[in-house]
């Protein structure tokens, strides 16, 4: 029995059309029509006339034609795209790689990482594909990519993605990539917020596991103050009860652990106080040996590094032990250092107490008590006898929730200790501390010294020391937080229904050995035979 | 296919011509030697019994021997010496390659073939037009020139070879000299006839209406050639060097036909043709005269 003879394929069959030029051929080859019909009972004699004088008759140059029927129908066929030993099926292959943050779950099928055995998959499949197959791979994660090349570098590229983010719809993603000709193969962990999709080739990596995630992060600076405040929400998406425990790296101080057991499916918001220590990036992450997803163990926030003031101290008088008590405590809260008065000009923060202060430098910080600025001499009617505190400010963020009802002056300035501004706390007839300047340069006067009061023995004294400096430096600058917190649905690596089984890739077309040269030379060979013909 | 229709080869110019010719023309060569029996008209068949010939249709019925008749049914005509003497035949070509030419040789032929009938009808007993069908017709007397005329007219084209077409005339006898007219275009095609005629003792000449072009070709340019028989067609270029060899092929196919008469014994004569429109008795009996002697 013989072999079945292989018959070549045409990719454009339409193109065979341009065969439809040979009757033109035809009609242009052959010879003009004489006009005139002689009969003649001579044909013999014509015909041996004609051999006499080695002459042919005018015929129809069927053998040239031919030849160039046989070229014109081989560059057709060229044009046509034949092939032989093609076989039909799909000629693209379509890859959907899940790039969501869950493919980052590490198991025990996949203990580098549910990604890396998604890759690992592909490469070994890839280097199976028949030759002439066209893969593209769609990265799809937050930010989908489309990936092209041979196979090493598609494995090369996809080997340095990461997963992130929230996945696509993988199952409308397949269904739109599917083609006659495009094969579609996903790779997915079959887990997260997508189902796996139902048509085209199907592998799953990676298993169900528990997992435990930080699904909030809310921060509260007190810049420039150090008090830095994290609320965290942390969620349990597991069968069971987890215990977890913070870890708090970068420019905080050494906090207090943080630490507990979270029952199965439980939501826990947990208070983290920080203080700030050279600010910067802070990492918290939680610690947890028996968590299968990492990149929703942990939130980086950025916050302000301390303002680390220099703070000098100008005080008139003998008694001065309560401003320099005061700017010692704030510099030691502050990672600041105390100058001495002979620097005040290079200070970043001043306390002064008593005395005059003559034209205050633009933009200066300060915190002055019972010291005349920009003022004259010191009469006698510039000063009153036991001012009475008749209110304060209790929407003043300086002098909110403070108790000054126990403040009491003996001395204090009628005038001239410091600018016109806001009255925070005032007397009965005139204020007692003002609020001068605006924005991040803002100064706090008291007509009162510190020896003149017993306001340094209030409870509410270090709170208004505090806020006057942070006051006087603006708002606080927001903390950042620069980890995207992942959607709680990719956290959840808990199958929510049955997988379903991996599904192999189809049986790929060939687009078989390509004839366009061959029938092209083809073409000139017959186009050369005319010549000779 | 009938070759007759809108055809006159006999237009009154050339019915007087042939009229004239009739009255002028010398004796032809047989009725200078039968010259005294044939001022005899003779009322019944009379002369040496030379033997028997299948009757046609249209055949003098005296002739018919009923004694033969009787003996075995079938109808033949007794054959007189002296028939073979003051008779003659005509065989005219009537294939297709006859119509072609400038004038057309078929008419030459015709007009020929009514010169010939004519003076056999004044001058001898009888004149006998045979067909390439095998029929024979047998006219007598001048006043049977029309019918001649007519026979020669209503004459259809027959492609057939001459063996075939005119060996059982032959076989069945024609009395007289037989004046065979064609163009001989293909002479080996004569052959097989000639060598019958010569084997059976007939008196033949041939005659060949010559155009002027069978002398010198005069077609040029691009055009086609058909051989009117075999509807075969030929594309060719004609010029100068080409007529010249052509000219040389008809040279060489004289020479042929002259070879292929003159080796059965017998003459092939060659007629010039007058150009159409010349109905003068020279240009038309000088020419049947000038070729036979």
């Amino acid at each position: 029995m013989g072999e079945r003879v292989e018959l070549p394929l045409l990719n454009h069959p339409e193109r065979l059309l341009w065969l439809l030029v040979l009757p033109l051929l035809w009609l242009l080859a052959r010879p003009l029509r004489p006009r005139q019909r002689v009969a003649t009972p001579h044909l013999v004699q014509w015909q041996r006339a004609l051999a006499r004088l080695k002459r042919r008759p005018q015929r129809f140059p069927w053998l040239r034609f031919l030849a160039l029927a046989l070229a014109f129908a081989c560059g057709a066929l060229a044009l046509a795209d034949a092939t032989l030993g093609a076989r039909p099926g799909p000629r693209q292959l379509a890859v959907v790689v899940d790039a969501s943050a869950s493919l980052a779950a590490t198991s025990r099928r996949a203990p580098r990482g549910a990604m890396a055995a998604a890759v690992a998959a592909l490469a070994q499949r890839l280097a199976e594909l028949p030759r002439g197959v066209d893969v593209r791979v769609l990265l799809a994660g937050t930010a989908p990519q489309v990936l092209a090349g041979n196979p090493d570098t598609l494995v090369a590229r996809l080997s340095a993605q990461a997963p992130a983010g929230r996945g696509l719809d993988l199952a409308a993603l397949a269904a739109s990539l599917a083609r006659p000709q495009v094969a579609v193969w996903t790779v997915t962990d079959g887990l997260g917020p997508s189902a796996a999709p139902e048509h085209g080739a199907l592998t799953l990596v990676g298993e169900p596991a528990d997992n435990l995630a930080i699904t909030a992060c809310a921060v509260e600076d007190a810049w420039p103050l150090p008090e830095i405040h994290v609320r965290l929400t942390l969620r349990s998406f597991a069968g069971r009860a987890l215990p977890w425990r913070l870890a708090i790296t970068g420019g905080v101080a050494e906090a207090e652990p943080h630490s507990g057991t979270l029952a199965a499916g439980a939501v826990e918001e947990v208070e983290v106080p920080l203080r700030r220590a050279g600010g910067g990036g802070v990492r918290i992450a939680l610690d947890g040996a028996s968590d299968a997803l990492a990149l929703d163990d942990g939130v980086r926030i950025t916050v302000a590094p301390p303002p680390s003031p220099k703070i000098a101290v100008l005080a008139e008088g003998t008694d001065r032990r309560w401003i320099d008590l005061a700017a010692r405590v704030l510099a030691e809260e502050l990672g600041g250092s105390v100058m001495p008065a002979a620097d005040a000009s290079a200070a970043d923060f001043l306390l002064a107490e008593g005395g005059v202060l003559g034209a205050p430098p633009a933009g200066l910080r300060a915190i002055t008590f019972g010291t005349r600025v920009g003022a004259g001499e010191l009469a006698a009617d510039d000063l009153e006898v036991q001012p009475l505190v008749a209110d304060w400010d209790r929407d003043d963020p300086i002098t909110k929730d403070l108790d000054l009802s126990d403040l009491r002056v003996r001395l204090a300035l009628r005038s001239g200790f410091g600018a016109e501004g806001k009255t925070l706390v005032a007397g009965e007839s005139r204020p007692l501390v003002v609020l001068s300047g605006s924005g991040d340069r803002t100064c706090v006067h008291a007509a009162f010294r510190l020896a003149d009061t017993n306001f340094p023995l209030l409870a509410a004294f270090p709170s208004f020391l505090r806020r006057a400096y942070a006051r006087s430096h603006g708002a606080a600058p927001e903390p950042v937080v620069e980890s995207p917190l992942l959607d709680p649905l990719e956290s959840d690596l808990r199958a929510k229904a049955a997988r379903p089984e991996d599904r192999p890739l189809p049986a790929f077309g060939d687009p078989g050995k390509a004839l366009a040269v061959p029938l092209l030379l083809a073409a000139l060979a017959f186009l050369a035979l005319r010549i000779y013909l | 296919m009938s070759g007759t229709a809108s055809f006159e080869p006999f237009p009154p110019e050339f019915v007087d011509l042939l009229h004239a010719v009739l009255a002028r023309a010398p004796r032809l060569r047989d009725v200078v030697v039968e010259m005294r029996r044939s001022r005899r008209k003779i009322m019944t068949p009379g002369g040496t019994f030379a033997g028997h010939r299948a009757y046609a249709p249209g055949e003098d019925l005296r002739f018919l021997d009923w004694n033969a008749y009787a003996r075995s049914g079938a109808l033949v005509l007794k054959v007189l010496e002296e028939d073979q003497h003051r008779a003659l035949s005509l065989l005219v070509d009537r294939s297709r390659s006859m119509a072609t030419g400038t004038p057309e040789r078929r008419v030459a032929a015709l007009r020929l073939a009514a010169l010939l009938g004519g003076l056999g009808l004044v001058q001898l007993d009888a004149v006998h037009v045979a067909d390439p069908a095998g029929r024979t017709h047998t006219i007598q007397g001048a006043r049977s020139l029309p019918r001649l005329l007519d026979l020669l007219r209503d004459a259809e084209f027959d492609d057939r070879p001459p063996d075939v077409a005119w060996r059982k005339v032959l076989q069945r006898g024609l009395p007289g000299r037989v004046h065979w007219i064609s163009d001989f275009a293909d002479p080996e095609a004569a052959v097989p006839l000639l060598v019958h005629a010569r084997r059976s003792g007939r008196a033949l000449s041939g005659w060949l209406p010559v155009l002027p072009e069978d002398h010198q070709p005069v077609l040029d340019g691009w055009l086609v050639l058909v051989d009117p028989e075999t509807s075969a067609e030929l594309r060719i270029q004609v010029d100068a060097s080409l007529r010249a060899a052509m000219a040389e092929e008809v040279r060489a196919l004289a020479r042929h036909q002259d070879a292929v008469f003159g080796a059965a014994g017998y003459v092939l004569h060659r007629y010039p043709v007058p150009s159409p429109g010349d109905y003068r008795l020279a240009s038309w009996w000088g020419s049947v005269w000038n070729s036979r002697s």
